[in-house]
């Protein structure tokens, strides 16, 4: 089961999460509704399904409308590299595309939040993924082991991108200490004709 | 990666097979249009208008995304039993799911583990369809879009050779489980696979499906959601 949480180190990522944390200072504190988080676009605002040209069969990007999307197009531009390993150790010898139905992010700050309890993500998609823009020292996802029952703790530190099947449960711990700025989204990789 | 396949028996599924089948005959050779990479005989096609009319129970819509609902109330209606009429093939999905239930809902609690979570599941079927292959037909490469798991369920295969291949991107292997008739085979819809090529005159009959396994939070979660976050739950 382990070997179904890929993780990717993205180049560059000191320089790539100063500009995200940037960004993100300019945001409102919430855009639509989440139970759980201090602040983000959450996945059910309108603005979530609005993704760059190139990585979404949906022709939706409207910057001007929502500019704090402008976020998505910095990250998948230094990531890209990383997301093309990831399609071809699963279409080798294929075309492919992307198709990235969602992308929002979080930030929590310590003691605010219990944590985001046992989830997969629907509807509708193969892949899901978190990146990791600022973690504090120790922190990790915890994925359920169908198989053996057991919870696989994935450690993960700024920079670093967890891809896994969408169907796979999993939770973010209570946050004790620091704070946490994640990138999350949910995809598909499917065979170009 | 062999544990990703998963395979179950049919209980009665000699007897459901043989309905099945005496249905499918019943049916015109083709049902909507043929994609180009796909070399099938008989069919509905999964872009077939019908292939995303699933019974209600088999549907589901998130509650959360809307205020105030609660999520054992499922608003969306019954589009398959609306069209049953129109398109009366459709038949077969009841059929064959009524005789399945028992392990979809296997496959669900394994992944959903509720004991252990304390969540809730649902199933939601996005699209469904029969392929019917004769001598020469075959499906290349190939993987499922917008769903989590895809599947198949063998009506009747000649042989073990024309069961479904998968690519194992781990050591780009080709595998092929042991299964026969009666057999339900489900696996992470990214995972490509393929039909080989039918060198019998034989015939091979599948069914075919893309679905979500849903996590849903059990009622006493959500009155607690309601209590702690209440701005989340207005309109």
């Amino acid at each position: 089961m382990k070997n179904l949480i890929y993780k990717y180190r993205i180049d560059n990522h000191e320089e790539l999460n100063k500009h995200l944390l940037e960004l993100f200072l300019g945001i409102p504190i919430k855009l639509g509704s989440h139970s759980m988080i201090t602040k983000g676009d959450s996945h059910s605002h309108e603005s979530s399904s609005m993704i760059p040209k190139n990585w979404s069969q949906k022709e939706h990007w409207d910057i001007k409308k929502w500019p704090h999307i402008e976020y998505k197009k910095l990250f998948l531009d230094a990531a890209k590299n990383k997301f093309k390993e990831h399609a071809k150790h699963h279409l080798p010898d294929l075309n492919y595309k992307f198709n990235i139905m969602n992308m929002w992010y979080h930030q929590y700050t310590e003691y605010e939040i219990d944590g985001i309890s046992w989830h997969n993500h629907w509807p509708g998609s193969q892949w899901s993924a978190v990146y990791f823009v600022e973690v504090p020292v120790n922190k990790f996802t915890e994925f359920l082991n169908p198989e053996t029952q057991e919870t696989i703790n994935v450690s993960a530190q700024d920079g670093d991108m967890v891809i896994f099947p969408s169907w796979m449960l999993h939770r973010a711990p209570k946050l004790e200490t620091g704070n946490k700025t994640i990138i999350a989204w949910n995809m598909d990789i499917n065979k170009n004709e | 990666m062999n544990n990703l396949i998963y395979k179950y028996r049919i209980d009665n599924h000699e007897e459901l097979n043989k309905t099945l089948l005496d249905f499918f005959d019943t049916l015109p050779n083709k049902i909507g249009h043929q994609e180009y990479n796909l070399g099938i005989t008989k069919f509905d096609g999964h872009n077939h208008i019908s292939s995303p009319l699933l019974p209600k129970e088999w549907q589901y819509q998130d509650p959360l995304n809307v205020p105030g609902e609660d999520p054992t109330r499922l608003n969306i209606t019954d589009q398959y039993r609306e069209h049953l009429e129109l398109f009366p093939h459709m038949k077969y999905k009841e059929i064959f799911l009524n005789a399945a239930k028992n392990k979809f809902e296997e496959h669900a609690e394994f992944h959903i583990q509720p004991e252990i979570t304390g969540l809730d599941y649902a199933f939601n079927i996005m699209h469904m369809w029969f392929h019917q292959m004769t001598e020469s037909d075959y499906i290349s490469w190939d993987n499922h879009q917008w769903c989590q798991w895809s599947a198949v369920y063998f009506i009747e295969v000649p042989d073990q050779k024309y069961i479904t291949e998968f690519l194992n991107p781990e050591d780009c292997m080709v595998m092929q489980p042991e299964a026969e008739a009666g057999d339900m085979l489900i696996f992470p819809s990214w995972m490509l696979h393929r039909a080989p090529k039918m060198l019998t005159n034989q015939r091979k009959s599948i069914i075919a499906w893309n679905m979500d396994i849903c996590y849903v939070f059990p009622k006493e979660q959500i009155y607690i959601l309601k209590q702690t976050h209440p701005e989340n739950w207005k309109s």
